[in-house]
């Protein structure tokens, strides 16, 4: 796969993992915790953010391009 | 010896320590701007990491984040810090990387001297300081204000408010002023370790406390269930969710202290490096800091309004023995410095280097070192006034340093983006943040950064199209390796 092609799948999952952080659907409801303890809302953007550090890592390996000095 | 002379003793060594990695760095200098300043633009991966990480790590994050969760539940996680983890990586690859690229070849050591060079505008780069200083100086007493509170409450007022705020201010002029940023960036080292690993570990003790974190969670849910429960109202309202979050992680590289940090990266590795995890990292304490405010309200039930602010040193308090106490007085003590040092540094380089430009070297430092003395009086000032609460002051300076990106993606990316339409950006942003907070501008919805940032944007585009943009010799030695860079080219 290019880097090009790299680039576009990148942003392609920034504009969904921006549109998930908004979990509207979770907003003014009150599920039962998760285990008995752990609130929704709370893991829920826990495993939010694990998914953007993976797409970090994904990015600095693929899409950033080291700068050479030209 | 008593529990305030223990915390009293932890705290002076702790100091001790600092005074002496910052003279170690001073013996390293050489008395040049660009080693003053960025050290020589010598940091490595780890440096870096820690530069930036310390920096991040303030009073907002550890006193206002818990100070705000008090109130609002766990919630305030998912409002203040997830979006972070995403948003700061990519403003990083977005702004940091090109303006990385463009300090080298422009020979720029301040954010304003960098665009006042890249647009060919002495002017923008003078506007660019005094808006910078504006936003500053809320920002900056946050900090200042966050120690005095602390330490009235480990020392139960045997230190006040006003002394511990002024000897947080000595402390950091003496080390910066002697060692520059290569000070800054080795106490950030030290300062950091202490801060985080304390916060990670503490957490977890002062849950042991409550009966295991499972226990204290059910804890919360059953006398404060609304602290549990996902709102749709103020201020997790669903477009000011998305506007707040974007506005956390963009705000990194709009502060001038952050975005200093990365022009003195040795190379795009160590830049890479430290982008990686320091977020992830920085996001886990903001998950601690909402812990701490959360799970506080089962002990502390009364606080109202700005008087939240105090819920973390007061857990600190109730858990923890004298030693730990001093400990954690340290941790947030090494938070403040790590930031302070870094904004004063950063808007005394921009006067030197933007305002009052054509010294020496020498006397750029000696005129920095000046302003330093002269801005920690200011400061002094602002935090004994203390006009709200540490988060309320954080997001006012925040709503104005964002209102300066869009003159950063435009700037670096945009070949024909010209100083008038900056210079008009800058002004027309700035106006309406300040009409929409004094309720001069009808708000149609979302908070006022908002509708800020897109008037900064729209501007700037449609001057640009009506102005001359500089001259190609002037923009393509600059535009040119930030396109290839990016992949553009």
């Amino acid at each position: 796969m290019t880097r090009r092609q790299h680039r576009r799948i990148f942003w392609v999952l920034v504009v969904v993992l921006a549109a998930l952080h908004v979990d509207f659907f979770n907003h003014g409801t009150s599920p039962p915790p998760i285990f008995g303890w752990l609130p929704v809302d709370l893991a829920y953007h826990m495993v939010w953010v694990i998914a953007a550090a993976a797409l970090v890592l994904y990015f600095t390996r693929y899409v950033w391009r080291d700068y050479d000095g030209s | 010896m008593g529990p305030e002379a223990t915390i009293f003793v932890v705290v002076v060594v702790y100091f001790a320590v600092v005074l002496g990695i910052g003279l170690a760095a001073f013996r390293r200098s050489k008395p040049t701007a660009e080693d003053y300043f960025l050290g020589g633009r010598l940091a490595r991966s780890l440096v870096m990491f820690m530069a930036l990480f310390g920096t991040n790590i303030t009073p907002f994050l550890i006193m206002g984040i818990s100070g705000l969760a008090y109130h609002h539940g766990y919630g305030v996680f998912g409002y203040t810090a997830a979006m972070a983890a995403l948003i700061i990586p990519v403003a990083y690859y977005v702004i940091g990387y090109p303006a990385w690229i463009a300090s080298r070849k422009l020979n720029a050591v301040t954010p304003a001297e960098l665009l006042a060079r890249r647009l060919d505008s002495p002017n923008l780069g003078r506007l660019l300081f005094l808006v910078y200083f504006i936003y500053m100086l809320p920002y900056l007493s946050t900090g200042v204000a966050g120690v005095g509170l602390a330490v009235d409450v480990f020392t139960q007022q045997a230190i006040s408010f006003e002394v511990a705020a002024a000897g947080i201010l000595i402390i950091t002029l003496i080390y910066t002023t002697t060692g520059g940023m290569r000070a800054t960036m080795w106490t950030n080292v030290f300062q950091g370790l202490v801060f985080g690993v304390f916060l990670y570990v503490s957490i977890f003790v002062v849950a042991a406390d409550f009966g295991g974190i499972s226990g204290v969670m059910q804890e919360v849910a059953r006398r404060f269930p609304e602290l549990t429960a996902t709102k749709d109202t103020a201020p997790f309202t669903t477009g000011n969710w998305f506007v707040w979050g974007m506005a956390m992680g963009l705000v990194v590289l709009a502060f001038p202290h952050l975005l200093v940090r990365v022009f003195a990266a040795k190379d795009v590795k160590s830049l890479k490096n430290s982008i990686r995890y320091y977020p992830v990292i920085m996001i886990g304490l903001m998950l601690v800091a909402t812990l701490y405010g959360v799970w506080g309200r089962i002990e502390f039930p009364d606080f109202v309004g700005r008087d939240s602010d105090m819920v973390f040193p007061m857990v600190i308090r109730s858990h923890f023995g004298p030693m730990i106490q001093g400990l954690a007085l340290a941790g947030i003590l090494a938070a403040v410095m790590s930031t302070l040092d870094a904004q004063m540094l950063t808007l005394s380089s921009m006067l030197t280097r933007d305002v009052w430009y054509g010294l020496s070297q020498r006397r750029q430092v000696v005129l920095g070192r000046l302003f330093l003395v002269i801005l920690g009086g200011i400061a002094y000032y602002i935090v004994i006034l203390r006009p709200a609460s540490i988060f309320a002051l954080a997001q006012l300076s925040f709503s104005g340093f964002v209102t300066l990106t869009p003159i950063w993606l435009l700037g670096l990316h945009w070949k024909r983006f010209t100083a008038p339409a900056a210079i008009t950006a800058i002004i027309a942003g700035n106006a309406v943040l300040v009409a929409m907070f004094y309720e001069r501008l009808p708000n149609p919805g979302l908070i006022p950064v908002a509708w800020s940032f897109m008037a900064a944007s729209v501007v700037g585009v449609v001057v640009s199209l009506f102005t001359s943009p500089p001259p190609d010799e002037v923009t393509e030695p600059v535009m040119g390796p930030i396109r290839r860079a990016m992949g553009d080219g």
